[in-house]
């Protein structure tokens, strides 16, 4: 008799299957289920179980917990992103279009930007660069003048209202 | 997801339509409440429409929407302290679902039935009902029913275990009347 070799084990499981996720087979775990429809196969007392079980599944079926609730739809749909529109682009493109042509109403706008670049180049090149003669030329001044105020024999004459005790 | 991002009206109108009554279903049968269930649906849209930007390729909508539907019934049911289905509550889920079916005998009997079975779902603790709606209902894996509960597959089980068991109880005496009229 095939069902008098099912073992406890096997039994206890499939009891524990159908106790959490019910006789639809597709409700069961994939890693038990060729496991299980196997059993059904074998065992007609699991077989037996397993329709009795459905029962349970079958009720529930008469609730399908999907209340029509199609009127909360433009209110969800409302808060959506919104898509730009075609028409706001061309707006938007009107609007820095317009801009450009307030700023330059002539024709070849890479011309005063060229000029502008070259000039901002340049200026940035004197800037880094002048700072440091200037600096070398006060400094040689600087050093030139002490030397010849304490070296040079025409101390005296440096200061020619009076003398220095 | 990136059409619903790019603002995409026809993506969006399908993402509702798909999932808006199954998520209505499921905070209705968590909170007991259909107006608090629809605010909590439109409440999950809203938090999807906020993260379309940032959406990482790998999550899957329903269950993400379904998660946020969970933990704000949760806070619902949270804050008002709710353990049980007032009797209004559960003449109303039984009134929403049949309502198109009134003048019928067979329809009547199937309103019965679907009361009967709301009834003994409504009496189920809350996390209980949470996991039956989701694997029965909703036809999830036991992973992806765990994940959305936020609990292991094994604590799962356990709630789908205890909640049939209770259902098959409170069921059990009008069984024979029920299932006549199923077949």
């Amino acid at each position: 008799m095939p069902h008098s070799n099912l073992s406890s084990e096997d039994r206890d499981k499939f009891t524990f299957l159908l106790d959490c996720y019910g006789a639809y087979t597709h409700h069961w775990p994939e890693e038990n289920r060729d496991w299980a429809l196997n059993l059904i196969e074998q065992y007609p007392e699991v077989k037996i179980v397993r329709e009795q079980a459905l029962e349970l599944d079958q009720l529930l079926d008469q609730s399908s917990a999907e209340p029509d609730s199609a009127h909360l739809m433009n209110s969800i749909l409302s808060q959506a992103p919104q898509k730009k529109s075609q028409e706001e682009k061309t707006r938007q493109k009107e609007l820095r279009q317009g801009l450009l042509s307030q700023l330059w109403p002539y024709e070849g706008v890479w011309r005063p930007l060229s000029a502008l670049t070259t000039a901002g180049i340049f200026g940035i090149l004197l800037g880094t660069t002048s700072p440091d003669l200037l600096y070398q030329q006060e400094i040689t001044e600087v050093e030139s003048a002490y030397l010849e105020f304490s070296l040079g024999d025409s101390f005296s004459n440096s200061f020619p209202e009076g003398e220095i005790d | 997801m990136a059409q619903v991002a790019q603002g995409d009206d026809n993506a969006c109108r399908l993402l509702v339509q798909r999932h808006l009554n199954q998520l209505v279903g499921l905070a209705m049968r968590m909170t007991g409440n259909r107006s608090e269930a629809e605010d909590i649906a439109q409440e999950s849209f809203v938090r999807l429409w906020k993260q379309s930007h940032d959406w990482q390729a790998k999550a899957k909508i329903s269950t993400w929407l379904y998660r946020v539907a969970h933990n704000l019934a949760i806070d619902a049911i949270r804050q008002k302290e709710r353990q049980k289905v007032s009797v209004n509550d559960q003449t109303e889920i039984s009134e929403n679902t049949t309502s198109t079916q009134r003048n019928q005998d067979h329809m009547l009997h199937q309103q019965d039935i679907t009361r009967q079975v709301e009834a003994a779902i409504s009496h189920l603790p809350e996390r209980q009902r949470a996991a039956i709606t989701l694997v029965h209902h909703r036809d999830m894996s036991n992973k992806e029913a765990a994940h959305v509960m936020d609990i292991s597959v094994d604590a799962l089980e356990s709630l789908l275990a205890r909640g049939r068991r209770s259902l098959k109880k409170a069921l059990v005496e009008s069984r024979a009347d029920l299932l006549g009229a199923t077949s």
